[in-house]
């Protein structure tokens, strides 16, 4: 079926609306319109299959500020050399000519929902009849003291993908030999739950090999974190020694920054370090808050089509929103947003719905061939998005499965990336 | 290059033949080209020839000559099969298996080589001697289900590199059908259930689950495999790419439902595979299989 939608698209998606509606209309009024707002993995997904299997007989606008979105997954394999920052890199073109998405790139900066329109920070306006949001995170002010977005260049988060993680780079790069590299890991919840961890592993990876003497410390508000034993364990065997955490029953909790001093003071207890990477606690992205849809830092959603509980007519995904058992990553997004777009497609044009699924898979690499992964599948219930089963890496495994298992995600990334941005 | 467009320049179906040969040559080139240096990296292939610009342009024609025979290959051997006698057939084929010698061992203690042993390969399904390092050409092929019956063998040998674009086995083919049915009746003698030369189905020849009919007869509705493959987009390429994770487009689809019948209950082992097969039931299994064979690029 979908073999012909390119050329059928590419040649007829007008005729198509004209077929639907009296002709007098014209084409781009008689069909439905859809916007989403946030070109990652929720939105680009939501996107691409609203239009792709709508065969035209939807409008969708997709409103997003880049022109090459950098994913935060993988990032961190840029950040350990594993990767070049142009292999995180997408642009839209291919959701453009492919599957005829209307991309702006524009900042949404208002939505009305008793108009139904979404602004741009360019002025012009967007009508549409259903509206995802799909927005990723914003950093919750105050959450680490002393810091704020001014500091970002001394203290970057690198927690969205791009300039950010070539700074941090760059910044563990010419550390003094035997510096001291502090991460200050956000509180619950967040994007991706392993990253943080990941990412230490992936600095110790690139540390070891430039300069070995350098230590890291960890300053963690929580008790626990996703795939604890298997870092940890990995820690030791590769890094011995580098890697240092505290905990909340340390001071982890009770932290505040400097960036101006390059001081990070731990429950009382000032650390000078050589780079500082803050992750700051989270919240929805700002849309979902402007268009009022959220309750608190996140955005309730309806596990059934991923519509909010405050507006039939508005879908949030991803990471912004708060949808039950899945944790914030882009598998789960791209999950979501494929359920999402299935009841989407159905409201407007009255296609076949079929009963939401969803399933997520974080895989992490913490040493060269050294990788391991987590995994659940969920379903819809009345009140949340549930968790139906799950596996997580073994301890112990050997070398052979932990290779095939990076080598899974290197086609994982692939895989995910063609079903985003097409 | 100029002797092969004279002669097939004429018509312009073999214009055509002539741009799908080097199109399948120009694949072939960057699939078989990194994996023929690996192969003399790793020591007893070293003594093959390089590839040079002479093969390079024989080998367009190569491609025309396979594809034109490929049709009558089967039958030829069949011809050659029925008409020599058993022993004479097996001792001939001792003689040209000689020139596998150097990769490929047979009989008691064989063990994988350069290449892998091929005591029962015969019948077997494609890529299935473990241990053994095979290019990704030959897992896909293995995976989608080829078994090597003496039809595909046959061609297999005549032409490996244009038969199974991608495979690692660098060496030019079997020149005669002679050569080919003899070889075939040699290797048969070390598969201990030979399979004639069969349908190709692979669910028969390995079945990893015995299924009901009743459940392989499902007719899956490809709308409803379309809506659930997006969870397996997810991870495995829609457009058949495999890097990391297998192609999982244009399966037989008895083999696809086998196949996710044995994640379902464990018979194959993969945690992710379990989970997402786990809570596929027999009709949501059937629409996928039917989904994903009629999916083309």
């Amino acid at each position: 079926m979908s073999l012909n939608r390119r050329s059928f698209l590419a040649s007829s998606a007008g005729a198509t609306a004209s077929l639907a509606a009296p002709a007098v209309w014209g084409a781009s009024h008689g069909r439905p319109r859809v916007v989403v707002i946030g070109g990652g993995a929720g939105g680009a997904t939501a996107a691409r299959y609203v239009a792709k299997d709508s065969d035209g007989a939807i409008d969708v606008a997709l409103v997003e500020p880049t022109r090459t979105y950098y994913t935060c997954f993988f990032s961190n394999l840029y950040l350990g050399g594993f990767k070049e920052v142009s292999d995180i890199g997408h642009s839209y073109g291919t959701l453009a000519s492919a599957h005829g998405v209307n991309v702006v790139h524009d900042w949404a900066v208002d939505v009305d929902r008793s108009a139904k329109t979404v602004t741009l920070a360019g002025g012009a306006t967007l009508d549409y009849d259903k509206l995802i949001l799909s927005p990723g995170i914003d950093f919750v002010d105050g959450s680490v003291p002393g810091w704020d977005v001014s500091a970002q260049n001394k203290m970057p988060h690198a927690y969205k993908a791009g300039s950010q993680t070539e700074l941090l780079r760059a910044q563990l790069m010419g550390m003094k030999e035997g510096g001291l590299f502090i991460m200050v890991a956000p509180p619950n919840p967040y994007r991706c739950p392993p990253g943080p961890y990941e990412r230490v592993s992936m600095v110790a990876h690139l540390l070891k090999n430039n300069n070995p003497t350098a230590k890291i410390l960890i300053a963690d508000p929580k008790e626990k974190f996703s795939k604890q034993a298997l870092f940890e364990e990995g820690w030791e065997k590769h890094y011995g020694g580098m890697i240092s955490r505290l905990g909340p029953d340390f001071g982890g909790g009770n932290i505040s920054v400097d960036p101006d001093a390059m001081t990070v003071d731990i429950d009382g207890q000032v650390e000078n370090a050589d780079v500082v990477n803050v992750i700051p606690a989270m919240k929805a992205g700002r849309i979902a808050d402007v268009a009022g849809v959220t309750d608190g830092n996140w955005a309730p959603v309806n596990a059934v089509d991923m519509s909010s509980k405050a507006d039939p007519d508005v879908h949030v995904l991803g990471d912004a929103s708060q949808q039950g058992d899945m944790p914030k990553s882009g598998f789960s997004a791209n999950s979501q947003a494929k359920v999402c777009a299935n009841a989407v497609r159905g409201a407007l044009t009255g296609s076949k719905v079929f009963p939401a699924r969803f399933s997520n898979t974080c895989w992490s690499l913490i040493a060269s061939n050294d990788g391991v992964k987590v995994g659940a599948t969920y379903e819809a219930t009345p009140e949340k998005i549930a968790k139906v089963d799950g596996f997580i890496s073994q301890t112990g495994e050997d070398a052979a499965l932990r290779k095939a298992t990076y080598e899974e995600s290197e086609g994982w990334y692939a895989g995910i990336a063609a079903d985003i941005f097409g | 290059m100029l002797r092969f467009l004279g002669v097939f320049i004429p018509s312009i179906a073999a214009v055509a033949v002539v741009l799908l040969s080097a199109y399948m040559f120009a694949n072939r080139l960057l699939e078989t080209v990194p994996a023929t240096a690996a192969a003399h990296m790793s020591g007893p292939t070293a003594a093959q020839p390089e590839v040079s610009p002479k093969e390079v342009t024989e080998s367009v024609g190569d491609a025309y000559v396979a594809a034109n025979e490929a049709a009558e290959l089967p039958s030829g051997i069949e011809e050659v099969a029925r008409t020599t006698p058993v022993s004479e057939l097996v001792a001939a084929g001792e003689r040209a298996f000689r020139k596998c010698r150097a990769c490929h061992q047979v009989g008691e203690d064989a063990k994988s080589r350069a290449g892998p042993t091929l005591n029962g390969v015969v019948g077997r399904v494609a890529a299935s001697v473990s241990g053994f390092n095979y290019s990704k050409a030959m897992k896909a092929a293995g995976m989608r289900g080829l078994i090597w019956n003496e039809e595909e063998l046959a061609g297999y040998l005549a032409k490996p590199r244009v038969y199974l674009i991608g495979t690692k086995m660098s060496f030019a083919g079997l020149k005669s059908e002679d050569e080919i049915a003899a070889t075939i009746a040699y290797l048969k003698t070390f598969s201990e259930s030979p399979v004639g030369a069969g349908d190709g189905d692979a669910s028969g020849a390995a079945p990893e689950v015995p299924l009901e009919s009743s459940v392989l007869d499902i007719e899956g509705d490809p709308e409803y495999g379309e809506y659930l493959s997006s969870e397996c987009t997810t991870c495995h390429q829609a457009d058949g790419d495999d890097h990391g994770i297998p192609s999982i487009v244009r399966w037989a689809e008895d083999r696809f439902v086998t196949v996710m019948h044995a994640y379902k209950l464990g018979v194959r082992e993969h945690p992710v595979m379990n989970m997402v097969a786990g809570r596929l039931g027999n009709e949501e299994i059937a629409a996928l299989a039917a989904y994903f064979a009629a999916l083309e690029d």
